[in-house]
Order: C-alpha cells, then structure tokens, then sequence
C-alpha cells in the first residue's frame, strides 16, 4: 500500500494506473484480433488470460488505494459526519470543447465504480479462463477472445467513464460487443438474426439515453457527474411538453390542454428507458432471452453478470437526477417489481435450461431495479454484486452440463433441454455442487449472499420513502406559484408538498409483488436442478442427428426406463472449466456477509454511500434506530417463508412425484399453459404490433421509392445525363485535331469577352454627406468619360485640354436631399470598343418619423 | 529604315498566323499540319521581333526569337519522329485515321 | 530616298513572298509542294527580319529553318515516299463549309483586332542604333541576361534528340509485331 502511493503520490488529480486497467483489454483484444490466427490457439489463450489477469490485479491495486484513502478521510472525521467522496480522476484528453462546457475524455474510480470495476474484472477474468475450455477446438477461438476482451474493455469504460458522453461510448461499445458475441456462431440464421434482435432493441433505448444526455445538458450545461450533480436543483425546472408551439384552433379543448412536467422526471424516463433497454426491462426485455444463441460463457459474461446491470449501475449513478422525481421512481420501481414477477412466471415453464436462466435474469434484474427505485440504491448495487457471482456460476453450470451433454447429442437445442438430463449428478459432481451452491444463493436460503441481496431490497422496499427536502419543497412551490400566478394558501401548499409523495399502497405492492416473484424463483430454480442433475439420465435414448419433432412436452419421465443405446457417457468437465465454478460458488455462498443487514453488518453500504450521497439525502425510512431494526428482523419471515414455500413446492411436484403434478396441471390448464410456454406470447404481439407497423411504412416507401425516385426521378436523371454524355461524345473523336478546334473555339469566347467594353457601374453611399461613389468596371487599356450632373455633355476634367476621355475611374457625386441626378459614364476598351452607361441617383429627405438625426437609415434608390 | 509602320508587321504576322491556324485545323496531312505549326511559330517570331523594333532599347524580342527558333527545331524533330513511328504502326499519316486517344 | 525605296521594296516583296507562301504551305495537295512553299514562308521572314535590322535571326532563320527544318520534311517525305497515300479526303462538303467559315470569321477579327488596336495611328521606327541587332550585341544579351535560358534551350535539344531516336528507331522483329497488333 505505502507504495502503490508513493506510485501514485495524488491520486485523486492524476491516477494513470486507470490507463493500465483500460488499456490492457483493449491491447489484448487488438493483437488477438489482428495476430490471433497466427498466434495460434495457446498464444490466443495466454494473451487473452492475461490481459483481464492484470487488468483485474490493477483492479485489486487501485481498489486498496481507494481504499486507504476513503479510511484516511474518513479517520479525522468527527462522529456522524458524511464520508468525503474521494475519487481518482484520470483525465486522458479533451475530446471536444463547446461554447460552454467542455467534454473530457476522464475516467475515474470512486466507492461505486470501483466496485463494479471489481466484479467486470474478476468475473470477467473467471469467465475467460473458462472459456478456454469451454470454446476449445471452435475454428474461430481467438475472434471469441477478441470480442470478449474487447467487450471487458467497453464494460471498463462505461463503468468507469467520468461523464455522460464516455459512458455512453463505453454502453454502446458493449452494445457492440453483445451483437458480436450472440452472433459468434453467425453461419446459423437463427444466431444472427438474435444478435440484431438484441441491437436493435438496444437501439429504442439508447435513444432515450442520447435524448437524456441532450436535455442534461440543456439544463444543467454539463454531462459530468460532478457538473450535473452541482446544478442538480436546475432540472427541477418545469417544462410544457404539450401542445407543443401553438395548438391549431380547431383541435378539441381536451386534445390543446397544456402538459406540463419537470425536467426531472422527463430525463428520469429517458434514462430509465435506455436502462430497460440494456438491462432488459419491460417493455424491451425481449431480447435477452433469445440472446442466449450466443456461446455460453457469453451468456454468463455479459447476459447475466456485468452488461445488464449496467442500467442499475447507471440508476445508481444518477441516483441525484432520480431522487428529484418521485414519478421517474416510481417507474422504475414498479417495472422493476413487475418484470420480475412477469418474468419468473416465463421461467416456470421453459424446457432450455438456458432459457430458464435468462429469464430468471430479467427477473433478478427486476429486483434491483425495484431496489434502486425505492431509493436502496446500495442495496440494488449488492444485488448486482451477488447476482454476478451466483448466475454467472449458474450459467457456467449450465454450460458444463452442455458441453456434457454434447458428448452425447450434437444438436444445440437438444443438448440445452432438460428433458434430455437427468442424473448428471452422478457423472459430474464437481458442476453438481456448485451449480447446487449458486441454486442455492438464487433461491433464498437463509445466510447464503443471495438471501442477504434479495432480503435487503425487499425489505427496503417496504421501508424506504422518497422524502422531498427543503429544497425540494421550496422548488415545487416555486413552481406552482409560478403556474398559479399569485402566492398560495397554506392547504395549497401542504396539497403541493403531498403530491410529491409516492403514495403509501405502492410500497406494500412492490413488496407483496418482489415476495412472489422470490417464491416463483425458488421454484423454478430448484426445478432445473432436479431435472438436470436427480432422477435418471434421459439421455440414453438420444442419438446423434436426434430431431425434436413430437411436441408432447411432458413426456421427460415416461420414457426413463427405455433400452440405454450405446453412446458417450456425459463426464466430468476439464479443470480450466470447474476452477472458476468453485471460486464463483464459493463467492456466492459467502459474499453476502460484507452486508448482512439482520446481522449488522453493512460495510457494503458504508462504502459506497459517499457516491450516491446527494440521492440518499431525500430517502428516508418509516421507522427510525429500534423500530427499523426490529421491522428488519420481522420482515426476514416473508423472505424465509417465500424460499420454504417455493423450494417445498419444488420438491414435491419435481423429486416425489417426479414431475407428475405438473404434467396434470399442464393439462388441466392447456391454454393458459402453452400461454406461458410462448413466453405469454409477447414476441407475437410486438410482431403485430410494431413490426407490423414498420411494415406497412417501410412498404409505402417502397412504393414511393419505386414509382417517384426510380419512375420519375431516376429517369429524368438519366434522360439528363444521357443527352449531355451524347452530346459530349461528339467530341470526344480522339483526333488531336478536333480538340485544338474546341480550343479555338474557347480562344473566340475570350476574344469577344475581351472586345467587349463593360459598362458595369458600382455606387458606394456615403449617406450622411449625401455622397455617393459611382466606380465603373476596370479593365485592360479602358478609358472612361463621365458626365456627372445630367446635362447631356462629357466632364472635362483637364480644363486646359479639350480631351473628354480620361482614365477616371472612380468619380464622386453630391446630391441634394430630395433631389436626383443622372450620371452617364461612358468606357472605351483597347480595341475602341465602347459602352454608355446610365443610372440615376435618388436622394430621398430624411424620415422625420424616426429617430435618426444623421439620416443613416434613409434608403437610398439607385435605379439603372 | 522608317518608312514601313509598325502595324504592317503585325497585319503580315496576323494573317500567317491565321493561315498557319486554319491549315493546322483543316488539313489531315501529319506533314502538313506541322508545317502549319511552324508557320504560326514563324508569325509569332516576327510579332516579336517588331515589336522589339519598336522598342529598341533592348533585345529582349529578338532573344526570345532565338529561343523560340530552337524550341520550333526541336519540336519538329520530335514531331516528325512521331510522324515516322506513327506510319510504321498504321501505315499511314492522315490524322483522321488516328483516333487512339478515343480507346 | 533611295533607303526608303529599297526598304519599301523589300518589305512588300517578302510580306508577299511570307503570305503566299505559307497559304501553299497550307493549300498544296502535296507534301512536298507544302515543303516548298513553307520554305518561301521563311525566306519571306527573314527577308522581314533585315528590314527589321535583325541580321542575326535573319541568318539564323536560313539556318534553322531553311537549313535544318525544311530539308527535316523533305527527308521524312522522302523516306515514307510514294507510301503516302493521295489526298483521299472523307470529309462532307458542310464541313468543308464550316471549316471556311471560321477560315473567315478568323480572318476578318484578326483584322479587325488589328486596325482597331488603339495604339493610336501609324507607328514608325525610329532610326536604330547603329549597333542594334547586330551578332555582338545580341550574343552579349544572350550570354549575360539569358543565359539561363541559353543553357535550359542546350538540355532541351539533347532531350529532343534522345527523344527522337526512341520514337523513331526501327524496332525488331518481334517488338515489330506487337506493335501491329495495337492497330485496327
């Protein structure tokens, strides 16, 4: 420690050891990407590995410093006060300047990033190492690594960009890397065409994300967090959305109602919608499910440890923007709750173990997002820390099972549906435990780091209120006297107060909804472990170039006792693959302490409280010291009773009766079953609906695009070109002598241009002295004569000769006010060719109606 | 010698010019359209030379004149070799039946 | 009077001899009637030369031109000799008429730029020094203010000679029949 600050003597103005943990992915995913193929799979595996190796021991590194000092401010502090914000800043370049801010590319590393910096790195780092086994012998092995580098890198950059800008070249970079990586195996169609589906739902959120950034900065006239955070208060501004400009006469009364909302809210919105869109929230969830055509450690790596949470991270983030508007929190509090119901009930269902997974990873992304919308913004983060270790583990037990199973079935979809397992305790007992031991984590049992993470949020979701303070209160009030016109009474202010609150019922919903949506958890989870690893392997009957073509969903059991066929028996995976199983599964059992709330222990929250200070400042709690510890140890119950009750379910209808209840209730209930089994059919709907609707457009412009730009545009362009290039050709003859001819013809141009005399005349208004300038056209060898006061007879300048003609340019006017006078110039050329030129100057008198004393706005008419 | 005007040079250059132009544009000869060249070389020659009559003072036309001969020799060796070279390739020296430049 | 009279004479008879010989240069069928008449051309010229008191490029010009130039053409027409075809012209008679349209319309500005250049009147000479156009003088500007110029126009004929014998050597056999393909 004492030397990494003698390194790093100041880190807070100047950290390069940022440039190492950035630059070594991005170095990695450079020589892998352009030297992998001559470097050969080893030389692949170990630039790769230690590439997010030393990026994460710089990690480490830079995570202690962080740490020390946060102790070393924090030592001299008196009881109670806030923790300073320390943060390390490393300000690489300026990207661009504008007129009044400026946007540098600067990363730093505060409580918050410095945790997620963590988690990418040394999940990422597990993940790759897993990889290489997982991904062996695949052709393309060091594009894989390529991406996956690539994408820590963009993680990096988003988590540890210093403004709105850098995050959003990191968010999108990663948004790249997920296309890259879903579409790894992109020679099926099927793959291919889920990575777009991926992109381009991406895409509807990053536009409300640019859109946020766009009115941040029209507000506040910063994008870093430091400069947003300073001029906070400014987006509390109010701002009429509609009718926008001036609404037409004719529109009914109700339609032209001016609308009117805050800043704040309007940026929450957006923001949360390029949140919903990263971290697959309803209505944009959509694409992570199907995004688990890519390779598996993908799935872990980006679908389900680091790249989803990034919305969280970025809520978190913005936590001072969110606390500002109580609707944008409850938004993000109620889609959080719902789609983490609303997905568990997908995941009760689904065959593909994968499948499962992901849409338990909407659900558990659900839940943070409930936290951070109660404003438990430390209690989403560790959410997203404990989910990182146990589903990334989950995904790589699942992955472990696949690369099992195809040993045995060479056929994805197959290889991935559980009806197929079965008993695969017994032949891989290394991925049994630890895919037990993450199971175990999800679901909610007592102690494990999930049962913290998931118990916290709940129980701050039904504590927690988002409290307007002072500053608040005075802005609303502010702004509804603005709006009323007139200063208000007391009950009217008291009303303005209360609309600021989040009513009392939403808080018991989200915690009814987030204590069913953990129940349905327990029960799918432990589902896909008594499929997957208890009961006997169904596998045997299952021979290569096997089609899935009966559509009896519930025959897994029936056929248990079939004749085995000689086959490949499913084994045990290699070392690179079980190691990070172990560390992950150990890290989700254990994790949980460093923020055991019924146990006291709440370092977590501590840590990271310094970055999210000014958002904490308006939550508060319902009940204070005793009271809020007795209602935590009270409300563990429910958690509890929700993990007994599903995980009982569980084993009853899956490890007693062997699936049987649920075959029966799948009949009983066929059509609300295979609702549930199509994913409630959402997919469809957004085909009928927005597809189709972009269908329809994009068909008239099809027919646009036919009839007028190919029909009519395209033609007349050719019609044009074709008579010009025609006319052209015919002397394009390729004799030398037909050129010189075009160049006598050119040589007769200049020669009449240069034996016409050019009697253009320019008049310069000197308007105060009523004097005007009258300039003629020069020229070689011209001679001009003027008669400058209209009578009809050529100035003699030289008086002593009796020669009109002079080389007088420029002459000189005086003409009364009200008057005019009648200038005539004539001009000679070197080949006596001559011009008369005539105009006329009008002096109008001085407009007495306006304040212009010298008559500099007088008009002053020329006429030719 | 001043019996003769300035502007009677100029009259005479004009006019070869004029037939040198006319004969290098109309004529398709090879041969004959670089004769065409020299004569409008030669009419430019006695332009100058004139007006350095006229300006007498200096020598300025007439060295320039010289010049102007010299680069005239050079460019009627160069063209003719052209000439030769050309009708060994095509077998002949009528310009309209060279159109390369056209493929 | 006498001067006037043989300068007068003189004058009149190479501005004829220039005129007429440069239209047969450009109006002979032949080739080597062209040859002729360009050869009258520059006698013409430099009989114009002398009344201009340029002694020097008057010689000069029977030199080159005569000298070198002329009998350069003569040379080639004789070595592609009777090969040359006769005049075998293929141009329509409209743009036989077009052709002498802007022969006119030339000629009728360039006469019209002439008499209306507004240099004011006849210009007549002065009398010359006696040493102007003279070799020496000439040859004292050429070597002191061109000689620059002197000895770019020494690399420029060396040029022209490599050039030429590039272009025109006579190539082998088999550079020969490359070369035949290339035609029509």
């Amino acid at each position: 420690m004492e030397s990494l600050l003698s390194l790093f003597p100041n880190p807070e103005d100047n950290f390069p050891l940022i440039a190492v943990i950035l630059g070594l992915p991005l170095m990695g995913a450079l020589i892998n990407g352009i030297f992998g193929k001559r470097l050969g799979p080893e030389g692949v595996r170990t630039m790769a590995l230690s590439a997010v190796g030393g990026s994460f021991l710089a990690s480490l590194a830079a995570f202690l410093l962080l740490y020390a000092r946060v102790q070393q401010a924090s030592a001299s502090l008196s009881e109670g006060a806030a923790v300073p914000h320390v943060k390390f800043v490393w300000n690489a370049w300026r990207w661009l300047a504008l007129e009044t801010t400026s946007i540098d590319v600067v990363f730093a590393i505060d409580s918050l990033s410095a945790t997620m910096m963590l988690v990418v790195t040394g999940v990422g780092g597990l993940i790759h190492l897993y990889s290489t086994g997982y991904m062996a012998g695949d052709p393309s092995y060091h594009r894989f690594f390529a991406y996956l580098n690539l994408f820590i890198f963009s993680m990096l950059v988003l988590i540890l960009g210093d403004n709105l800008p850098i995050l959003f070249v990191g968010w999108e970079g990663v948004g790249l890397c997920s296309y890259l990586l879903i579409g790894f195996w992109f020679e099926a169609d099927k793959n291919a065409s889920a990575g777009k589906k991926a992109f381009i739902t991406n895409r509807i959120g990053d536009f409300g994300l640019l859109f946020a950034m766009a009115m941040i900065l029209h507000t506040t006239g910063s994008l870093s967090w430091a400069g947003i955070e300073a001029r906070a208060p400014e987006l509390f501004n109010e701002l009429q959305i509609w009718p926008i400009g001036v609404a037409p006469s004719w529109l009914p009364a109700f339609l032209t109602s001016p609308v009117v909302v805050n800043y704040a809210t309007l940026i929450g919105l957006a923001l949360f919608l390029g949140c919903a869109g990263k971290s697959a929230q309803i209505p944009l969830y959509v694409w992570l499910p199907d995004a688990m055509a890519g390779p598996t450690p993908v799935s872990a790596l980006i679908h389900a440890a680091t790249m989803v949470t990034a919305g969280v991270y970025l809520v978190a983030r913005m936590s001072f923007v969110f606390v500002l508007s109580p609707t944008a929190m409850m938004v993000v509090a109620g889609v959080g709750a719902f789609t983490a119901l609303f997905a568990a009930t997908i995941g009760l269902v689904q065959h593909d173990i994968k499948k499962v997974l992901a849409y338990s990873t909407v659900s558990q992304l659900g839940f943070m997002f409930m936290g951070v919308g109660v404003g438990a913004f430390a209690s989403g983060m560790f959410h997203v820390v404990t989910h990182a270790f146990f589903k990334a583990c989950l995904f790589l037990g699942a992955g472990s099972v696949i690369h099992a199973m195809h040993a045995r079935i060479h056929d994805t979809d197959a290889s991935q549906d559980m009806r197929n397992m079965g008993g695969l305790r017994k032949y891989m007992p290394k991925t049994y435990w630890t895919y037990m031991a993450a199971t175990a984590a999800i679901i909610g049992l007592p102690l494990t780091a999930g049962f913290f993470s998931k118990d916290d949020i709940l129980f701050r979701a039904f504590v927690n209120r988002i409290q307007p303070s002072g500053l608040l209160k005075d802005l609303a009030i502010r702004n509804a006297v603005q709006k009323a016109g007139a200063p208000l009474s007391d009950e009217a202010r008291e009303a303005v107060v209360q609309g600021l609150h989040i009513p009392e019922w939403f808080s018991t919903a989200v915690f009814v909804v987030g204590v069913t949506a953990a129940i349905l958890t327990a029960f799918y989870m432990l589902r896909t472990v008594f499929l997957t690893f208890f009961g006997d392997f169904r596998g045997w009957r299952i021979v290569p170039g096997w089609k899935n073509d009966d559509h009896d969903h519930d025959h897994h059991a029936s056929h248990a006792h079939d004749e085995p066929i000689d086959g490949p028996v499913p084994h045990e995976s290699p070392w690179a693959m079980w190691v990070p199983l172990v560390v992950l599964a150990f890290f989700a059992l254990f994790a949980g302490w460093v923020n055991a709330g019924p146990f006291h222990l709440t370092a977590f929250s501590h840590w990271l409280e310094p970055s999210m200070q000014s958002g904490l400042k308006m939550v508060t709690t319902i009940k204070q010291g005793d009271e809020l510890t007795h209602l935590e140890h009270l409300l563990l119950i429910p958690g509890v009773l929700a993990f007994l009750i599903g995980s009982g379910a569980a084993y009853w209808v899956y490890y007693v009766k062997k699936g049987e209840p649920a075959r029966q209730a799948a009949q009983s209930a066929g059509g609300l079953y295979r609702l549930v089994l199509d994913k409630w059919r959402i997919d469809e709907l957004y085909e009928a609906t927005v597809l189709g609707a972009f269908h329809s457009l994009a068909e008239t412009a099809a027919l646009f695009d036919k009839w007028v730009i190919d029909g009519v545009l395209a033609r007349l362009t050719t019609i044009v070109i074709q008579s010009f290039g025609s006319l052209f050709r015919a002397f394009q003859t390729g004799r030398v002598q037909m050129y010189a001819a075009v160049m006598v013809v050119g040589l007769f141009a200049t020669g009449a241009y240069l034996l016409t005399a050019h009697g253009e005349v320019v008049v310069t208004k000197d308007e105060a002295g009523g004097m005007y300038i009258v300039e003629a056209a020069p020229g070689l060898g011209y001679k001009y004569r003027w008669d400058r006061d209209g009578d009809g007879v050529w100035d003699n300048p030289q008086l002593e000769q009796d020669e009109t003609w002079t080389l007088l340019q420029k002459v000189q006017v005086q003409v009364p006010p009200g008057q005019e006078t009648k200038v005539r110039v004539e001009v000679q050329n070197a080949f006596k060719m001559t011009k008369i030129r005539e105009i006329v100057l009008r002096r109008p008198l001085p407009d007495k109606s306006r304040p212009d004393p010298v008559g500099m706005n007088v008009p002053i008419e020329v006429m030719p | 010698m001043t019996s003769i005007p300035l502007e009677y040079y100029l009259v005479v250059a004009a006019v070869i010019f004029v037939i040198g132009a006319c004969g290098f544009l109309a004529r398709r000869n090879a041969l004959i359209v670089l004769m065409s060249i020299e004569l409008m070389l030669n009419a430019v020659n006695l332009t100058l030379v004139a007006f350095n009559r006229w300006y007498a003072s200096h020598h300025v036309g007439q060295m320039f004149t010289f010049f102007i001969i010299a680069v005239a020799a050079a460019e009627a060796a160069v063209g003719l070799a052209i000439v030769v070279a050309l009708f060994r390739l095509k077998r002949t020296v009528r310009t309209d039946s060279v159109d390369l430049l056209k493929n | 009077m006498i001067n006037a009279i043989v300068e007068q004479g003189l004058f009149y008879v190479s501005a004829l001899l220039a005129v007429a010989g440069a239209l047969g240069t450009v109006a002979s069928k032949s080739a080597i009637r062209s040859a002729m008449s360009l050869l009258a051309t520059i006698v013409g010229i430099a009989g114009l030369y002398l009344t201009l008191s340029a002694q020097l490029l008057a010689a000069i010009q029977i030199l080159v031109y005569a000298g070198a130039i002329v009998v350069l053409f003569v040379f080639v027409i004789m070595l592609l000799g009777g090969q040359v075809q006769p005049n075998q012209d293929k141009r329509t008679s409209s743009s036989r008429a077009i052709g002498a349209g802007l022969f006119a319309l030339s000629a009728i500005l360039a006469a019209v730029l002439v008499a209306r250049a507004g240099l004011g009147g006849p210009h007549l000479f002065d009398p010359p020094r006696i040493e102007f156009g003279s070799v020496s003088e000439l040859g004292r500007v050429m070597f002191t203010d061109g000689v620059i110029a002197f000895e770019l126009i020494g690399v420029l004929l060396t040029t022209a000679i490599v050039g030429v014998m590039a272009v025109a050597r006579t190539r082998h056999a088999k550079t020969n029949a490359k070369s035949k393909e290339v035609g029509p």
